[in-house]
């Protein structure tokens, strides 16, 4: 028989029995600052009697520890971990434990009021209220510590709250997400997050279909690639606006113009690679009449795009344009001249 | 000595029901107590690292292949010993969800069935990424021609089974490839035909069906020509709908991405090109009616167990089979069997001029994938015995053993296999309408009685045009909840960017983890937050989507 219960007594302390396993009880009790958080976490995963037992150990000192830097450095750890873990709950209330440990400005003070904001944005089920925390604490985060690595992409959070509808009738806002986008761009323009910012903020435009917002949206893209030549995201970005051309702009060379200036790149997603370079030979094929490009997409999707499906068909149409037709390279068994990736 | 009375009745008062059934159940007790005790020596009090790998796959030769895989990695590392939990499939996926939530699952899980591990945000908490290894050589292929490719490259299909594109990470490694072929009994195929060869067309295949049923009525034998069952019968399907079908593509595939989505079929149904008057889609149709009537009585009712019995005793002459159930079917038979793939119409028989070709097998990208468990507390050893499972020489033996076919480039199949290796011609998908939902359920639902000769094909249509037009439930509304789902996944995969971009910024992110970011912003950007659906809609239906 397995249970748990967690008792929190009124004022500073808890008093929790962990588990019982067999004929075994685990009991503590300590501080609420810190502690029952990791046996929250401890509780949630049941990973055995003797992990949650270490758990209890390992962190008794910090119960009476008070601001003790170490205490605090190990805590923001097992927050960062949780919160990779998407532990939300857990690490909302370690990162809780370290703001009330640590003097408001700090830097482990505005890694913790971030990954709290974080923990309460993300946290399921989505709600008016941690959503409206998650703003509280970003807001609060950029207030107090704008220098701070983690403000930048706390303004930019802000701005994806305003876009995505977070729960039930959650309104989007555009015009307020677009203000958070450029305020990123206009303070941090030399930090890789303006690019970031910038492409969210051309989605806003894109996003509405509404023609002159489509077009306002590519103009913004096209004047930040022009200008920005080491832009981690370009390739991204110019898959973008292929897309965009391609629907709903339907201007096809310039489609398939922006895809081969984002291929030249290095496209930032290989997985699905062989659908992208079907729809480049049928636009050169197809809209543009361009023979040659055809048959370079075509083959492309046989020699590293055959996953998609589309190989044997790209087999046939270099076949109707009279081109070389190289042979389909998947599930041959003891074909060995693959070089490593 | 004779025992004095009084002694006997003594011992006789004894010999009673009541006594028996305490002794059985002692007995029972005792076992039970045995048993856990025996299970709990092994996995708790063993000197060795004790790894375990749970499964679903029972069919023959599998968990003995395992064990012999497992012999030698216990001979290379004798501090380790693992064991397997093979587990049936009805079950596995509560078995496996059950485990999960009570963290006592095993090291080494396959990711099949369960909610917990078709979900990719409970799949990211409890299971670990592999992105740390797939870049790296797998250390078991060393002295291999493969000793200096990444991991992930080693595999046939580059490991995409294990690769989930919402978390843009791989959180898996399959141990196989599977596919599906149609099983036959060469003694009863050359019975009713003088032939025991592979069926090469669809014509002579219906005409194999016709011979086996006229032998059957004749010797009173009752054979079924194919063992349908629910199982198989949607493959079936499916296979015949790209045949007919894929050729629309040009027409419909108006994102030319080379694929056909239900929405593209949707679009074109209403514009006339793919409803149930086109000359594919009747013709495709009439022809499943026709090959249904080969399925046996009642094959609704059969799963692929109860159709694999018919097979295996003789009464049914044909199976449609995934790769896995090799052995089992060559094992369990004492006849000779032959393997063909799904034959289709060929050039001058009926429906040979509505066939585009035959549905591929490009995308299959490994089967059996094996994750790796958050709460393994030997992680490393699990993922090194991953390695070793997939490593060229010993996937081959794994395979062999089991009667599989490999899935790691340069290990060979076993000639049996040969003719189920994947063939990447053909084309991808094929036109289908059935949507998802209200729409999905009508329609499949129709599907039966048409089949079955109940009601006629201009019903059917009937049918599946009220369906589709349906003003509160149909095309429209699946359109519009389709919308809803992008822009809610848009939303969701904003919890996985926010948790990438955390890790980077807190220094706690893997390596490659801006480039993985960068990929999941991509894709979402590239969805819209769904908004080209809505636009798409209002283009071709003429009103707001916010109407459904």
């Amino acid at each position: 028989m397995k249970y748990e219960v967690v008792v929190t007594m009124p004022g500073h302390f808890r008093f929790s029995i962990l588990r019982r396993t067999g004929p075994f009880l685990i009991f503590r009790w300590g501080q609420l600052r810190g502690v029952p958080s990791l046996l929250i976490r401890s509780i949630k995963n049941q990973r055995s009697k003797i992990k949650n037992s270490i758990a209890v150990l390992s962190f008794l000192p910090l119960a009476s520890a008070g601001a003790d830097p170490s205490g605090v450095e190990t805590l923001l750890q097992t927050g960062t971990t949780e919160l990779s873990s998407r532990n939300f709950e857990a690490a909302k209330e370690l990162f809780g434990s370290v703001i009330k440990e640590t003097a408001p400005g700090s830097e482990p003070w505005a890694h913790a009021v971030f990954g709290a904001a974080v923990c309460a944005h993300h946290r399921s089920p989505t709600t008016q209220k941690r959503v409206e925390d998650a703003a509280r604490l970003y807001h609060l985060l950029l207030e107090s510590v704008a220098g701070s690595k983690f403000a930048p992409r706390a303004a930019l959070n802000l701005g994806r709250l305003a876009e995505l509808r977070d729960y039930y009738e959650d309104p989007v806002d555009l015009e307020a997400a677009r203000n958070w986008y450029r305020r990123v761009i206009d303070r941090w323009p030399d930090l890789p997050i303006a690019g970031e910012a910038t492409l969210r903020l051309a989605a806003t435009f894109v996003q509405t279909y509404d023609m002159p917002e489509v077009r306002h949206g590519v103009d913004l893209l096209e004047t930040w690639l022009t200008t920005r030549d080491d832009e981690p995201l370009a390739a991204g970005m110019w898959q973008y606006l292929g897309d965009i051309y391609f629907y709903p702009l339907a201007d096809h060379a310039a489609s398939l113009s922006c895809y081969r200036k984002g291929e030249a790149l290095g496209f930032l997603d290989p997985n699905n690679i062989g659908t992208l370079f079907w729809r480049m030979a049928i636009l050169a094929e197809r809209f543009l009449e361009d023979r040659e490009l055809a048959v370079e997409y075509y083959g492309k999707v046989i020699r590293t795009g055959a996953a998609s499906g589309k190989g044997y068909q790209a087999q046939q149409a270099l076949e109707r344009l009279g081109a070389p037709v190289p042979e389909l390279q998947l599930f041959q068994p003891i074909a060995l001249t693959r070089p490593p990736e | 000595m004779i025992p004095s009375a009084g002694r006997m009745r003594s011992v006789s008062r004894w010999i009673n029901i009541n006594t028996l059934g305490l002794v059985l159940l002692l007995a029972t007790i005792g076992l039970s107590l045995g048993r856990v005790m025996r299970i709990h020596r092994e996995l708790f009090e063993s000197d060795k690292t004790v790894l375990r790998i749970g499964h679903a796959a029972l069919e023959l030769g599998f968990r003995e292949a395992l064990d012999v895989v497992i012999a030698e990695y216990e001979q290379l590392h004798p501090d380790v010993k693992i064991i397997q939990n093979a587990v049936p499939q009805k079950i596995y996926g509560e078995w496996l969800n059950t485990q999960l939530i009570s963290d006592t699952a095993p090291d080494l899980v396959e990711l099949y069935l369960a909610s917990m591990v078709l979900d990719e945000h409970y799949l990211a908490s409890l299971f670990e990424s592999l992105a740390d290894s797939i870049d790296r050589p797998n250390p078991y292929n060393a002295g291999t021609p493969l000793a200096d490719w990444p991991w992930r490259a080693t595999f046939q299909g580059g490991m995409r089974s294990g690769f989930r594109e919402g978390l843009q990470d791989y959180y898996g490694a399959p141990i196989t490839l599977a596919t599906i072929r149609i099983y036959y009994n060469k003694q009863l195929l050359r019975e009713a035909t003088g032939s025991d060869a592979p069926l090469d067309s669809f014509g002579q295949f219906l005409q194999a069906c016709e011979s086996i049923q006229d032998l059957s009525e004749r010797t009173g034998s009752k054979v079924t020509p194919i063992a349908g069952n629910l199982y198989i019968v949607g493959t079936f399907l499916r296979r015949y709908r790209v045949a007919f079908t894929a050729g629309y593509e040009s027409e419909v595939d108006v994102d030319l991405d080379g694929l056909i989505s239900h929405r593209e079929s949707y679009i074109g149904y209403l514009q006339g090109t793919t409803d149930m008057q086109a000359s594919h889609i009747r013709a495709y149709f009439e022809c499943m009616k026709e090959l249904s009537r080969h399925f046996g009585e009642g094959y609704l009712g059969l799963w692929r167990d109860q159709a694999a019995f018919l097979f295996v005793q003789g009464r049914a002459a044909m199976l449609a089979a995934g790769s896995w159930d090799a052995t089992s079917l060559f094992m369990q038979s004492d006849f000779e069997i032959g393997v063909f793939d799904f034959p289709l119409p060929a050039e001058g028989e009926r429906w040979g001029e509505y066939i585009a070709g035959r549905e591929n097998e490009a995308g299959h990208a490994g089967s059996m994938v094996i994750g790796l468990y958050q709460g393994s507390k030997n992680k490393r050893q699990a993922l090194d015995f991953l390695q070793f499972l997939t490593s060229r020489k010993y996937n081959e033996m794994l395979t062999r053993e089991a009667g599989w076919i490999p899935v790691i480039t340069g290990a060979h199949p076993t000639e049996r296999m040969k003719p189920f290796l994947p063939d990447p011609t053909g084309y991808p998908m094929g036109v289908d309408v059935r949507y998802s939902g209200y729409v999905y359920e009508v329609i499949h639902g129709e599907e039966w009685p048409f089949l079955h000769g109940e009601i006629d094909y201009e019903e059917f249509a009937r049918r599946v045009d009220r369906a589709l037009r349906d003003p509160g439930y149909g095309g429209d509304r699946q359109w519009s909840q389709e919308y809803d789902q992008t822009w809610r996944w848009c939303r969701n995969q904003e919890r996985v960017l926010a948790t990438q971009a955390s890790r980077i910024l807190m220094d706690a992110a893997a390596p490659g983890g801006q480039e993985r970011y960068n990929r999941l912003l991509l894709q979402q950007t590239l969805a819209n937050n769904g908004e080209s659906i809505r636009y798409q809609f209002e283009q071709v239906r003429g009103k707001p989507i916010s109407d459904m």
